[in-house]
């Protein structure tokens, strides 16, 4: 008895529960008191708590804490409800969000079509665009001498080629250019190929690793075109947990759990540093959001003073979208230890769950992919189990 | 161009989305326009302000027995005293009743003048247990406490006076000595050859008239 219940007093100063839940309870609470202490006048409110006697301090002071305790308790079981508003699964408050998260959907699904073109079917086109000039500007020795003047003059035209023209109006210039190799030694002109040829393969260079970074970026981003949510925190979710099943053939979210069980705890431990920042971001954020509603509604009750409450709700509407790009960048931390767990642990688990060691890749996401179908479906073929040594 | 073609690829979400957010935004904006139809609330303004806990009478002092805090709309303009603490100590200058707002001009550092150039104020030093039932506005006599005999009171007609008696002024009690009460009294001029005597020993009040009667 006494046991159970030191263990729930040890569940509430965990850290999990400390930072994502006590903590914004902990600024939550004393700034809305403090608003609307401001608002009906510090003053009086101070010279009333001093007039306080030590016994009174105690007592107050440790209802406070319970209160603050109690509402944390209630917010730590909203964190999933928090965490479906914000990556865009939910139609919260009575189905009024649906209008901005269908907008959303499909300002995300423009974003995600525009990344798939440019990183897997994009390539640079400026590897085409030397080889053109290097077929156009031929070398020969045997013309005239190139004026130290003229020179200086094509090596300005290079000069003024920008990659923001398009390859075919720098085509059309390099056409142009490439006249001069009829005309004046190839010897003279070595400086000027060469400054064409580094700017050339610098651009190629640079796109090719525009389209690779948006690839990973796609990758890191967004899960698949099915799966695509309003928000960019519900994208990123949806990468990692789509990451297992992309790669390996496993349903992430049913494994997850299971693959808990197989991490070390050192790897554990890092795995949840990220998910507690993205549990406080996503809790502040919720609570800057009902902040700032609630004084726009009770405010003007108090003091009607557009200004001051003005400025107050757009102070809590800013540290809402504050910690919501806290959420985002927790959960971007958070993508890439999950993904690490999956590709570092999930041996360890196909061991745990008594299926032989995969010989190849190939095998790997075949057994992977019967025993999801087992246990997403409960529809499998007959599988191979590993023999216990005796 | 874009976003034009955009907005009409989406009017149906945009109008939705329009719609819904009136809806989300409408419980601020029938809070706001309810207060700005109300006048009252409109022009006020919810204060942490000082009340009388009880009827006080004037020239009485406030100590923290009188008074008390309370959260009420107070108009734009009107004064109102912040906290206990800039009410307690001075006097009131006027006959408050229970839970009357406490304004600063209400409210006294020295104890109210009642006297003309007809009369003075004088201060008697009396047993805290006398001035119990003491209150601004009685009328008093004065018994030496040790002879049981002298009786000092200005009879009615002397002086400005149309009543027996001198009237209490005030009551101060003393911060170092608890026993001790300082009263103060108004003494018409015509009387003022007995304050020689009440100078000296120890004198009991006498409440001859209370206020309103």
């Amino acid at each position: 008895m006494i046991d159970t219940l030191l263990g729930k007093v040890a569940g509430f100063l965990e850290k999990d529960f400390l930072f994502a839940s006590f903590l914004p309870a902990l600024i939550f609470l004393p700034a809305l008191v403090l608003t609307f202490a401001i608002a009906v006048g510090i003053r009086g409110v101070w010279a009333w708590i001093e007039s306080w006697s030590a016994m009174e301090k105690g007592v107050i002071i440790a209802v406070s804490a319970f209160a603050v305790v109690i509402f944390a308790y209630v917010i730590s079981s909203l964190r999933s409800s928090f965490a479906h508003f914000w990556s865009g699964h939910s139609n919260f408050p009575l189905y009024l969000t649906w209008p901005f998260l269908r907008l959303g959907e499909r300002y995300q699904r423009w974003r995600y079509t525009r990344l798939r073109e440019r990183g897997r079917f994009g390539r640079s086109e400026w590897d085409a665009a030397l080889k053109f000039f290097e077929q156009k500007a031929t070398y020969d020795k045997t013309k005239r001498p190139l004026p130290i003047i003229m020179k200086w003059y094509l090596l300005l035209r290079v000069g003024l080629l920008y990659k923001e023209a398009g390859t075919e109006t720098v085509k059309e210039r390099l056409s142009s250019l490439a006249g001069y190799w009829q005309q004046y030694s190839g010897e003279d002109l070595t400086d000027v190929f060469r400054t064409i040829k580094q700017k050339l393969l610098d651009w190629h260079q640079e796109t090719t690793m525009r389209h690779q970074s948006d690839t990973a970026a796609l990758d890191r981003r967004f899960g698949s075109y099915p799966t695509i949510k309003a928000t960019k925190l519900g994208n990123i979710i949806a990468s990692y947990d789509q990451y297992a099943a992309s790669r390996y053939k496993m349903e992430a979210q049913i494994f997850w759990s299971r693959l808990q069980k197989v991490i070390s705890t050192e790897f554990l431990a890092l795995i949840r540093e990220p998910r507690i920042l993205l549990d406080f971001a996503l809790t502040m954020a919720s609570l800057s959001l009902f902040y700032s509603f609630l004084i726009l509604i009770i405010g003007p009750w108090l003091w009607f003073n557009y200004w001051l409450w003005g400025i107050l709700a757009l102070i809590g509407f800013s540290v809402s979208f504050f910690f919501y790009k806290v959420c985002v960048s927790a959960a971007i931390q958070l993508g890439e230890m999950i993904r690490a767990s999956f590709d570092l642990f999930r041996l360890q688990l196909m061991t745990a769950l008594e299926r032989p060691h995969p010989p190849t890749f190939l095998k790997e996401q075949e057994q992977w992919e019967e025993f999801s179908q087992l246990v997403v479906y409960g529809t499998a073929k007959d599988f191979k189990i590993l023999e216990r040594k005796p | 161009m874009r976003i034009l073609r955009l907005f009409f690829a989406n009017t149906f979400y945009f109008v939705t989305a329009i719609i819904c957010l009136a809806i989300v935004f409408s419980p601020i904006v029938a809070s706001w326009w309810l207060v700005y139809a109300r006048a009252d609330v409109k022009d006020g303004r919810m204060q942490w302000c000082v009340v009388a806990k009880r009827p006080l009478i004037k020239g009485l002092k406030l100590t923290e027995q009188n008074v008390d805090w309370t959260i009420r709309r107070v108009r734009k303009g009107d004064g109102f005293i912040p906290d206990t603490q800039s009410a307690i100590g001075k006097y009131a200058t006027i006959d408050l009743n229970e839970g009357e707002l406490l304004k600063p001009e209400y409210l006294s550092e020295f104890v109210p003048a009642k006297t003309d150039e007809t009369s003075a104020a004088i201060p008697v030093e009396v047993k805290s247990e006398h001035a119990a039932t003491l209150k601004p506005g009685m009328r008093l006599a004065f018994v030496q406490e040790q002879e049981k005999k002298s009786v000092m009171v200005p009879e009615a007609g002397s002086g400005q006076t149309t009543a027996s008696g001198f009237e209490l002024i005030s009551i101060t009690t003393s911060s170092k000595d608890a026993s001790a009460v300082t009263i103060i009294i108004s003494v018409s001029k015509s009387d003022l050859a007995k304050l020689q005597g009440l100078a000296v020993g120890q004198w009991r009040p006498v409440i001859l008239t209370s206020p309103g009667k």
